[in-house]
This record gives structure tokens, C-alpha cells and sequence, in this order.
């Protein structure tokens, strides 16, 4: 995954196995906690799934993953999958996350297999300034005073609270 | 900011046309790291899809002394309990130039002789 502040690039990387065997009607939601943001979309990318038939949508109302047509055919309890899945947001600030939510669910909802894990501390890091430019409104040598046109672009959205250093 | 521009005074002034604020901001002159610190003015900012631009203009300012090109400027955006959120990361930077030399404010001079010719 990225790890810088508010990435956009949104890729994370699960690995997941269940206590009880996967059937082709199960489907798997992972609820992100508030401070990660799902994306509105349909047809969110996984890669790395054992079954190329999956299908993902990203609810960024409720944000969550939910991958259904999971397995072609049952496979057995305790077989590990590696996926990546796309259209997260990172974080905007370095705070606890949370818990993630797995849950691995029946086409109606009864609930097979319901985990969690808790997020890294320290697992983000700062974000880059994309431009910066200066421009003196006076060029002459050792003048003063003078007025200086300062242009700050950053990557991403700036959180509330934040102060400039320059 | 490089060692050889520096502000006049401690609580530095800017100009009111400033973008990406949501609100008035403080700019503070610290000499003793020679830098600028814009405090406050920054609620949540831009989008997901269209990060914010900051131009702001800060007064009183001092122009290198000759006619160089300025060392580097870095710029360090911090969350409200300062811990850096976005930075140049030291490696590239704006500098500025100075193309005119200013006219002495006066000029004295004695004659060694005072003979003709």
C-alpha cells in the first residue's frame, strides 16, 4: 500500500483466510473505520484473487469493500488469500484508525466467519508539496522592504488545524 | 528561508489577496532559523480530486544583497500538533534572483590636488 497522508492511490493489501470452508455464494465485506475513506464506485479492482470471476463494488457511503463470487468452486477452511484491492483513501492526519471489519457472509447475509484487525501506529507518513514557487515583487539587490508572492501546491487536501513553515 | 533573505520584524504582514484560506491567518518571523510560520487561516482545504493552492504575499521582506541567486527555500506544511503533513523534502526548492543593483545613496569623494591640468 501507499503510505503517505490522504493517498489517493488507494491500493491495500489484504490477507485474509476463514475458520470455515468458502463456497461460491458467500461474499466477503470489509468495513474500513472512518478515518479511510472507500471511493464511490462500482467495479473496484482486485488483484490476486484466486477466481478471476469476482466482482467488487466500493460503497463509500458505508465504507465498505464487498467482493461477491468470491471462489469458483469450495474451497477448504484455513486457505490463506492474498488480494489488493483498490479505491481506499488514506488518512488525513496520524491518528488512530481503528478496527477493520472482515466479514465473510452468505448471499443473505447470515454471517459465516467475522474478524477484525487493528491498524499499525505509525503506519502512515507525510505527503509530498507538489509545487512551490516565489516570486519578489523587487528584484533589486539588498532592498527592503519587499513583498514576495508565495505559491504552495500540496498533493493532496490539507486537514484543519495545519500551519505553514517556510 | 535561505540565510541571505530575511523578514524585518517578528510578526510579518501580508497581503489580503491571499487564496487556499478559509480564514485570516498570523505569519511569524522567527531569526533564529530564518524562517516564516503562517498560523491559523486553514480549515479543511481542497479535494480529494483538487488539492488546495496557496498563494499568500508577505511584506517586509529583504532582498539577498547582490546579485546572486538565493539559496533554497523549503516549505513544511504541519498538522495542528506538528507533526510534518506534506514537504518539499529538502531536495528541491524555489530560489529567487535579484537582477538590478541599487543606485548608492550618496557618494563622497575628496581630491588629492587641486592644480589644473
Amino acid at each position: 500500500m501507499d503510505r503517505e497522508i490522504y493517498s489517493t492511490i488507494g491500493s491495500y493489501q489484504f490477507k485474509w483466510s476463514a475458520e470455515h470452508d468458502v463456497t461460491p455464494e458467500y461474499l466477503l465485506r470489509i468495513t474500513m473505520p472512518s478515518g479511510v475513506t472507500v471511493q464511490q464506485k462500482t467495479g473496484c479492482s482486485v488483484i490476486g484473487f484466486i477466481y478471476t470471476g469476482y466482482k467488487c463494488n466500493s460503497d463509500g457511503a458505508n465504507n465498505q469493500i464487498v467482493i461477491t463470487n468470491l471462489v469458483a468452486s469450495t474451497v477448504t477452511a484455513g486457505t490463506v488469500f492474498i488480494f489488493t484491492v483498490d479505491s481506499i483513501t488514506n488518512p488525513s492526519e496520524f491518528i488512530d484508525l481503528g478496527v477493520v471489519k472482515m466479514e465473510l457472509l452468505t448471499n443473505s447475509g447470515g454471517r459465516v466467519d467475522v474478524g477484525d484487525f487493528t491498524f499499525a501506529k505509525n503506519l502512515f507518513q507525510p505527503s509530498s508539496i507538489s509545487s512551490f514557487s516565489i516570486s519578489p515583487l523587487d528584484t533589486t539587490a539588498g532592498n527592503y522592504p519587499v513583498s514576495y508572492v508565495f505559491f504552495i501546491k500540496t498533493k493532496a487536501r490539507v486537514a484543519k488545524g495545519a500551519s505553514i513553515n517556510i | 528561508m535561505p540565510a541571505d533573505t530575511s523578514a524585518l520584524s517578528k510578526q510579518c504582514t501580508y497581503q489580503t489577496n491571499y487564496t487556499g484560506f478559509t480564514n485570516s491567518f498570523s505569519c511569524v518571523w522567527n531569526s533564529r532559523n530564518s524562517s516564516l510560520s503562517i498560523l491559523g487561516g486553514l480549515a479543511q482545504s481542497g479535494t480529494l480530486s483538487d488539492p488546495p493552492t496557496f498563494m499568500f504575499t508577505i511584506d517586509q521582506l529583504k532582498n539577498p544583497r547582490g546579485l546572486i541567486t538565493s539559496g533554497m527555500f523549503n516549505a513544511t506544511i504541519f498538522t495542528s500538533d506538528w507533526k510534518p503533513l506534506f514537504y518539499n523534502r529538502n531536495v528541491w526548492g524555489p530560489n529567487v534572483t535579484m537582477t538590478l543593483v541599487a543606485k548608492p545613496q550618496n557618494i563622497a569623494y575628496n581630491r588629492s590636488s587641486v592644480v589644473n591640468g
